[in-house]
């Protein structure tokens, strides 16, 4: 993680990037906030909303739209772990591991999960099909243990139920 | 219609079938509907029977009380009077949903489940903006105070500081400027009372900040709520905008000439953003790092204005006190906590769920009369209140009545309102670790004694659940626990140790058979397990080698297998997989 | 049925519409009721309504009773009856609900719940 964050920075100073054109959605959002106090997150999270993630061009145009340091967009991004500065893969993975969830045996359904997929938390798999990650409580502890993929909420699962889960998506994407 | 309806709770069944037999013997069994319904505590009463459309309730029937309850009610229409359901005050209650039978009392949650949250007219048709019209009509601001002041309502977010001193605080500020914020970033995991509130009744909510908004002379306010809560968001968005379109929000509030707006401002996921300070500066578009207090944000709050800041639950309350009076508030909960409290139930609880009761109710009644017992009927273990700042309550303790100071002196808090249920397959080791993984990875990293004490704590506790560790550590231990507390910046690194703390209070046992034994009687701390084939069971079936992951088991079918405990890792998956009972854990 | 108060006496005067006697299905529509199956109980509901033109019947998404360990929970209400709480209701059980309960007035002897609350503002004790 520390890596890319300094790849994330160093990159945007020093190699330039990329130029992008905002989408006028985006940039009316942006025009909306401007002048508000406060209004770095709230752009951050329709960025992120759009993209999946932070990228990089994209922080780097925000800075000068709103005419503050790219740092000060890294610094907030790199405290909130809802941002991301990767690309997501196209389904995403969140395993509960709220109290309720964590004693009701989430630890197996992670265990379970990692193994199928082949990657950690965190990653992504390398056909971009899954990005794994973990969420403290969704409010659905009468359920635990649980996980969501995209917004679908599983509960009540077992190990066993995973890989069964998982091949409906990625029979969507043979299907395709 | 047959509106003639019998219904039997289905921890008597035979009080059913005996109702079935002798209303078929009478001949009466086509003019009622008999049914059965599932009650939540078993405890409370050994039956419960409620007919209609009479709405009589009787408890506690016995077999031989029914053929009394069809001849002398059914058929004579003469109540039962000696089985009738009666409240503290000895009076008879008739049908209906009563307070006391149930243990709850919902007062936060008074709409919740009830109305549409998206229609505002829905929350009107409940008294709704009542209490804001109330105010504005005929009470000033010193009124407000005095009336939440009587009420003697606390803070729900955790800390329980009384409401009014807090409002009283920011209305006394001089500025021109001020602010209200309601603090819905809820992040101890496992808990989700202010989601519900949110998503059930958000108009309640808002209610509550406009009433404070006028108290205090303030014009604009924010609610801070988890990105992770999009249903809350989009309820809240809709209400915010009826709000202002029926004149309940915006310039001139109901003709008059005051004026208050809210907006909505996302969280990112970082816990300690609930706590005040690091809040406001998330709001103000930072980094959501704590600043020392004082000053308090009530004076010097967000963009240094005086600002109240206030939980969800705290402003859910308010416009019931003000509708209802502060005196009638004041006569529920018990001499320091008064009202209700919202607790997310959950674990292994039968019925998990959220819950509200009384301030005053014992953890016994919440867990058995509310939630059912334990799951699967496991032996209770303890109980955890006020996540990762909160402790563990054992067995003995569960009469001990709810209220902040109560709590507190079991070594736990109040906090906002998780209640986690562990039988004796949860390890405190593991517990506590598990808290402490969380307030460390939470920490923002700030001040020292959170940061670097959090993090070597949490070391000590991996040796012991690794079996690498004597008996000074908990010494070790305890030092840390007293520098985090007395040292650390904010809340988070002061809390960070109460689950520790207070499991080794309770259960230091478990420690030393960790530490000493190298044992873990739950099972939960995988270098202390050997999982073994027991020779006597095994009949060879070779299920568990088929299940395991790493091909640790051996023997060919119908031969006794063995693990080869260099390869395992501990898994349990051959364990679960044996239906011999042979794999054992020790 | 928009509506701006613009004084207090406009407030005062104003009456509710929503007191009107109806049938209602209330669905537990929070987050946990959804994750459980809420909103496939929904659109049944809402399908067999259109279906079976049913009139005098109000269906209406509602927040949390509390009851996670039973979710989806649904709440009948038909004057005459008592009000009823079924849980754990998937779709074919709504459509028993609509034949059985709201159509023919049987209550059905199948996941029936006791309410875990007393109404502050509609004490229905008599
Ligand atoms: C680490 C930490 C996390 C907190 N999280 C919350 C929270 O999620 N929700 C909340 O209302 N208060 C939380 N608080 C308490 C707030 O700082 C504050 O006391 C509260 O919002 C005040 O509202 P009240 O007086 O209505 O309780 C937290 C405090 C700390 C130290
Ligand atoms: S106690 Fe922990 S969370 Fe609080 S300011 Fe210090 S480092 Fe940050
Ligand atoms: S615990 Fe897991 S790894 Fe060990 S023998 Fe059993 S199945 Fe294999
Ligand atoms: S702990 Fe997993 S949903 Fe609450």
């Amino acid at each position: 993680m520390e890596d890319n964050n300094l790849n994330y920075i160093e990159n945007a100073i020093f190699e330039g990037v990329e130029d992008i054109k905002l989408s006028e959605e985006l940039m009316e959002h942006i025009e909306k906030w401007k002048d508000k106090p406060g209004n770095l997150i709230m752009i951050l999270h329709r960025v992120q909303q759009i993209f999946g993630y932070i990228p990089l061009n994209v922080a780097v145009k925000i800075a000068k739209e709103l005419n503050i340091h790219l740092a000060k967009i890294y610094g907030v991004i790199t405290f909130y772990h809802f941002f991301k500065t990767e690309k997501p893969g196209r389904h995403k993975i969140s395993i509960c591991m709220g109290t309720a969830c964590y004693l009701k045996g989430a630890e197996k359904i992670s265990d379970e999960l990692q193994e199928l997929l082949g990657i950690e938390i965190g990653q992504t798999t390398k056909d971009g099909l899954f990005t794994l990650e973990t969420v403290r409580c969704i409010g659905c502890c009468g359920l635990a243990p649980v996980m969501t993929i995209d917004d679908e909420v599983y509960g009540n699962l077992k190990p066993e139920d995973i890989a069964g889960i998982i091949s409906k998506y990625t029979n969507i994407k043979t299907g395709v | 219609m047959n509106n003639n309806v019998i219904l039997v709770s289905n921890n008597s069944p035979h009080l059913y079938d005996k109702f079935q037999k002798l209303l078929t013997e009478k001949n009466l069994i086509n003019k009622y509907q008999l049914k059965k319904f599932n009650t939540f505590g078993l405890n409370t009463y050994t039956s419960i029977i409620k007919i209609y459309p009479d709405k009589i309730i009787y408890v506690d029937s016995l077999e031989n009380d029914i053929e009394e309850i069809v001849n002398d009610h059914l058929i004579n229409g003469k109540i039962v009077k000696r089985l009738l359901y009666k409240n503290e005050h000895k009076n008879y209650l008739k049908s209906g949903p009563l307070p006391i039978y149930h243990k709850q009392l919902r007062l936060v949650l008074r709409n919740s489940g009830l109305i549409d949250p998206e229609s505002i007219e829905s929350y009107l048709s409940r008294e709704g903006y009542r209490a804001l019209a109330k105010i504005l009509n005929n009470t000033t601001q010193d009124n407000v105070i005095d009336e939440i002041k009587i009420s003697e309502l606390r803070g729900r977010g955790g800390a329980g500081y009384p409401t009014w001193l807090k409002w009283n605080f920011t209305k006394q500020a001089q500025s021109d400027i001020k602010y209200i914020i309601c603090n819905a970033d809820e992040g101890d995991p496992g808990a989700y009372m202010d989601r519900s509130v949110l998503e059930g009744d958000p108009h309640s909510v808002i209610e509550g900040m406009i009433i404070a908004a006028f108290t205090v002379n303030a014009n604009n306010g924010f609610i801070y709520i988890r990105a992770e809560y999009p249903l809350a968001i989009k309820r809240l968005e809709k209400a915010i905008k009826d709000a202002k379109e029926y004149g309940f929000l915006g310039k001139n509030i109901l003709g008059t000439n005051f004026s208050f707006d809210i907006e909505i401002r996302l969280g990112a996921g970082a816990f300690v953003c609930g706590e005040e300070t690091a809040l406001i500066s998330s709001i103000e578009g930072n980094r959501g790092m704590p600043r020392p207090r004082p000053p308090f944000p009530s004076t010097k709050g967000l963009w240094e204005k005086p600002t109240v800041i206030n939980n969800v639950e705290t402003l859910a309350n308010i416009p019931l006190i003000i509708l209802k009076g502060g005196d009638w508030y004041n006569k529920i909960g018990t001499e320091k906590s008064k009202g209700t409290k919202v607790f997310a139930l959950t674990g292994k609880v039968k019925n998990s769920g959220l819950v509200e009761v009384p301030m005053g109710t014992s953890l016994r009644e919440i867990i058995y009369d509310v939630g059912g017992g334990i799951l699967n009927d496991n032996k209770f273990k303890a109980v955890q209140t006020g996540g990762p700042s909160g402790g563990v309550i054992p067995e003995d303790k569960l009469d001990t009545p709810i209220s902040y100071e109560s709590l507190n002196e079991l070594g736990s808090i109040m906090g906002s309102g998780g209640m986690i249920v562990m039988d004796h397959t949860d390890c405190m080791v593991d517990v506590s670790k598990f808290y402490l993984q969380f307030s460390v990875d939470e920490s923002c990293g700030k001040c020292s004694p959170c940061r670097i004490g959090g993090r070597q704590m949490l070391d000590l506790l991996t040796n012991i659940s690794e079996g690498k560790s004597d008996e000074s550590i908990i010494e070790k231990i305890e030092a840390i626990s007293s520098a985090m507390q007395k040292a650390s910046l904010c809340g988070l690194g002061q809390t960070a140790p109460n689950p520790v703390i207070s499991t080794l209070k309770y259960f230091k046992d478990e420690y030393i058979d960790h530490i000493v034994n190298k044992k873990c009687i739950s099972g939960k701390c995988k270098s202390l397990i050997v999982f073994e084939i027991d020779k006597n069971n095994c009949i060879g079936c070779h299920l568990c080698a088929i299940k395991c992951p790493v091909n640790a088991i051996s023997g060919g079918k119908k031969e006794i297998h063995y693990i080869d405990q260099n390869k395992c890792i501990k898994c349990g998956l051959c364990f679960d997989a044996c239906k011999f009972n042979a794999v054992i854990k020790s | 049925m928009k509506k701006k108060f613009n004084s207090l006496k406009e407030f005062y005067s104003y009456q509710s519409n929503n007191t009107i006697m109806k049938s209602k299905i209330l669905v537990g529509y929070g987050s946990c009721g959804i994750a459980a199956g809420a909103d496939k109980v929904y659109d049944t509901f809402e399908s067999e309504i259109i279906k079976r033109s049913l009139k005098d019947i109000e269906l209406i998404k509602v927040g949390c009773l509390g009851l996670c360990f039973s979710e989806p929970n649904v709440e009948i209400i038909i004057n005459g009856l008592p009000d009823i709480l079924y849980g754990k209701v998937d779709e074919k059980f709504a459509v028993r609900i609509i034949d059985e309960h709201i159509i023919n007035k049987n209550i059905i002897n199948h996941n029936l719940y006791d309410k875990p609350y007393i109404d502050l503002f509609n004490n229905k004790e008599s």
